[in-house]
């Protein structure tokens, strides 16, 4: 019982299929994103008040959107990059709606995943990563209109695998950049931004739904990556091996597909998973006492900790699709699940780990 | 279920709901603040935006991989071209067709993948459109190499790199601007100034440009041009405190009648820059004695308060040693006094000859006033008006040679305009030789032209005294003395 309590705080039924929910930063207001039955995308601002929820915006647009994220939001705006079913890429002010400030059509096929950094998190230009059911991952800059600033694809286009996720990490000042992107198949693959190269890539014989850096803004430290079949890897991604690469463990959760992990802005050893049953586990890792060891011929690699079940819960029916932490909360976080309800949730006794 | 256990789950969900509740009750201030925060940053972020005037993006580093990559467009290809090209494409052989794949090559078909090339570039042209793009974004990270180059200062590398980004970017007023001030700092004035010039073609309101070619105008002596510049730089930016001092500094120099005031700065308070260049002056410095010095009424400008404090400094750098050498280093110590106004101070009037001194102080500033200049004076005013036996004492300890040979020069001065005080000096000369301490020394070291003088004055006192000693005063002992001096005498 000393151990941290999951409590919904406010529950809220929606008309509609909700896909991704994310906080503002610096506000108590987050985005919701889905798809109305009728094929149009519904975008949503709702505000933390006296108990419940109040809607600032309500929006519907072309398209259904899939995913979107703050993250290339400079400072003082409101900007959130959505992908949709379509493939096209918009920035939306949620100040004003009506037009996009940036639309591009990024893929042919549905924008699966959509990350971005630069802007409220991390230094340099903001950059917004979108990966696609064609295969290819693609990164956009909001100052360049056309085309992507960098893409990512196989040459063969028959047999590219679905990109399911992507994430950004190691942005510790304005040049640096790595991006990790997961497939159907489980392939997963860390490009580097600054170098635009293949640092590193390894299959995790399970598609990968969900993946995470615990911080993006500094030098790589740690990767969750979930998958179906209710495992989640957890990589120490600060020494790299030539042969053996990063150093994981392996953990099993929820017994069916594992959506998404998100660290805990405040703590990055702390993470909630999501799992398709409906249910929330909250984890915390613990490193060894040696993070780095010598193999038989002198050379370094990464040696992974262990990660512990704090408190589990569940919520829904449905799987829950989408979870954030308010950054500047702590314990305060947003679920949707795919039975359209959205939740606020209170996670207590964080500040006692 | 134990008592005890149950007893701790019921506290434990107490406390549960305890933290839930201070939850909820902090998250209503909680939003209050965040909004105070986030119109608190809105307003600094509008108050940043007006005061960059050129609205550009905030320094954000330029487009991933935009500079490295030309990017080309595809050329339409034509119907048949397509049609073509779709007919050489392989058709990919078919699981169940055995014998198409006996026939198969593994070997050329790997071949082949690696050969495989990206589709030749005379396909396509580039794009026109990223082109300038890209070439206005490799003029903007020339220039921010520039600056670099010249915080380091690295001048000549600065002026380097600012000339390749106006070949990429000609239309740009900035990288002229900076190249200008590059130009400057290596004091190439005349190609700063075509440089501002160019600048201002492309942008007539560009402050520092008119600034700029004004600083370089006046180091080429365009002056009244160059006040024009700066006057326009100043129209554009009233109150920019540099530009109004470099203005208002111009026009007295160039219209001294209509701006100067009279006023004068003190030389040390002026900058380098501004200090008069005319060649240093020597002033020479005339001792006042304490009853004269309340008598001269002082002259009430800067420039007398300024001579006087020179004055005071040039009496502080002399050192109280009676030597010839005092004159050379005083001259050498006061480097610093100024000369350009003459001194208002100088005293032309006949001084007042000085009363008898009484300490060797004042005997020898005494000495130092009248010994060379008026030696007459210096014999009948100090030597003779003093008792003789205090002269030794007010001669004090250090008798060089050349004071030697300064007071007998008086001495001699003396006897012949007024022969009366023969005795006088013949007994100073007996005192000094007797008891001036180092006198022996000082004698030793006289050069013969030297020596040549004494005795000079031994015999011109020997003349004088003849009638005396003729008549059998045997007071004076010339004989003894002129041996004392080490000078031959002959009676």
């Amino acid at each position: 019982m000393e151990k941290p309590q999951i409590i919904a705080h406010v529950q809220k039924s929606l008309n509609y299929t909700l896909y991704d929910c994310k906080w503002l930063p610096g506000t108590a207001r987050f985005a919701v994103v889905g798809s109305h039955p009728r094929g149009t995308g519904a975008l949503q601002m709702y505000e933390i008040a006296q108990g419940d929820v109040t809607i600032k915006l309500d929006t519907e647009k072309a398209k259904s959107f899939k995913c979107c994220t703050f993250g290339a939001s400079l400072p003082g705006r409101s900007h959130l990059a959505t992908g949709d079913f379509n493939g096209q890429l918009h920035v939306w002010d949620v100040d004003k709606p009506e037009v996009p400030a940036y639309s591009v059509k990024a893929h042919q096929e549905i924008v699966n995943t959509i990350d971005a950094v630069g802007g409220t998190v991390g230094e340099g230009a903001p950059e917004i990563a979108t990966g696609s059911r064609d295969g290819s991952v693609r990164v956009w800059d909001p100052r360049q209109p056309n085309d992507p600033v960098a893409c990512m694809e196989s040459d063969d286009k028959a047999t590219a695998r679905d990109c399911w996720a992507v994430a950004f990490g190691d942005a510790f000042n304005s040049t640096e950049r790595c991006l990790v992107s997961g497939y159907d198949n489980g392939d997963l693959k860390l490009f580097d931004l600054r170098a635009m190269a293949l640092r590193w890539e390894t299959n995790l014989k399970n598609g990968i739904c969900g993946l995470e850096f615990d911080r993006r803004d500094i030098p790589a430290n740690k990767l969750v990556a979930s998958t179906l079949e209710g495992k989640f890897h957890v990589f120490d991604m600060r020494t790299q091996h030539p042969n053996k690469g990063f150093a994981s463990l392996t953990e099993r959760a929820h017994k069916s597909t594992v959506w998404c992990a998100r660290h805990l802005p405040q703590n990055r050893d702390v993470f909630m998973t999501c799992g398709g049953s409906g249910g929330l586990c909250l984890w915390q890792y613990s490193y060894p006492t040696a993070r780095v060891a010598k193999d038989s011929d002198g050379l370094d690699y990464g040696v992974a900790g262990t990660v512990a079940l704090l408190q589990n819960v569940t919520l829904s029916t449905q799987p829950v699709a989408s979870f954030d932490w308010s950054p500047d909360k702590l314990g305060l976080g947003i679920c949707a699940s795919f039975d359209q309800c959205l939740r606020v949730l209170i996670v207590t006794k964080l500040n006692r780990l | 279920m134990d008592a005890k256990k149950f007893l701790e789950l019921q506290g434990q969900i107490k406390q549960n709901n305890q933290d839930y509740l201070e939850f909820v009750s902090e998250l209503d201030s909680w939003k209050a603040e965040l909004d105070k925060r986030r119109e608190k940053s809105l307003l600094n972020l509008q108050q940043q935006q007006q005061q960059q005037q050129n609205g550009s993006s905030e320094n954000l580093p330029p487009v991933r991989n935009s500079l490295m990559k030309k990017k080309y467009k595809k050329k339409p290809k034509s119907k048949q071209e397509a049609a073509e090209q779709q007919q050489q494409q392989k058709k990919k052989i078919a699981a169940y067709d055995y014998k198409a794949w006996d026939k198969f090559d593994v070997d050329k078909a790997c071949e082949e993948v690696d050969a495989a090339k990206p589709a030749s570039d005379e396909e396509y042209e580039t794009d026109e459109e990223w082109e300038e793009e890209r070439r206005k974004q490799l003029a903007e990270s020339k220039k921010a190499a520039g600056n670099e180059a010249f915080k380091a200062g690295k001048f000549e590398d600065a002026v380097e790199l600012y000339t390749k980004a106006t070949q990429l970017n000609p239309e740009s007023a900035v990288y002229f601007c900076n190249r200008a001030m590059a130009l400057l700092k290596l004091e190439r004035f005349a190609a700063a100034e075509a440089d501002c010039c160019s600048a201002l073609e492309l942008d007539a309101k560009m402050v520092k440009a008119y600034y700029r070619r004004g600083q370089a105008r006046q180091k080429l002596g365009k002056l009244p041009d160059a006040l024009r510049d700066l006057e326009e730089a100043l129209a554009l930016e009233p109150n920019n405190k540099a530009l109004q001092s470099e203005v208002k500094q111009l026009r007295i120099d160039l219209h001294p009648e209509k701006y100067a005031t009279g006023e004068v700065e003190p030389i040390f308070d002026k900058p380098v820059s501004q200090r008069s260049q005319k060649p240093l002056v020597r002033v020479p410095i005339q001792e006042v004695s304490a009853v004269k010095a309340a008598q001269v009424t002082p002259v009430a400008t800067a420039t007398s308060e300024r001579t006087a404090k020179d004055e005071s400094k040039t009496v502080q750098t002399e050192q109280p040693v009676l030597t010839a050498a005092d004159q050379s280093s005083a001259q050498s110590g006061v480097t610093h006094s100024s000369s350009s106004k003459p001194p208002a101070a100088q005293q032309t009037q006949p001084e007042p000859l000085p009363a008898p001194p009484e300490t060797p102080y004042q005997f020898k500033s005494a000495y130092r006033s009248l010994g060379r200049r008026d030696p007459l004076a210096f014999c009948t005013s100090v030597l003779c008006a003093v008792p003789p036996d205090r002269l030794p004492a007010l001669i004090g300890e250090s008798l060089e040679s050349d004071a030697l040979l300064d007071m007998a020069g008086a001495f001699q001065a003396g006897l012949s305009a007024d022969p009366a005080i023969a005795p006088r000096v013949y007994q100073c000369l007996r005192l000094i030789a007797d008891r001036v301490r180092r006198f022996a020394t000082c004698v030793a070291f006289l050069s013969s032209g030297e020596l040549g003088q004494l005795a000079q004055l031994i015999s011109q006192l020997t003349g004088l005294l003849q009638p005396l000693t003729a008549a059998g005063d045997a007071q004076y002992d010339l004989t003894r003395l002129a041996a004392a001096y080490g000078v031959p005498h002959a009676v």
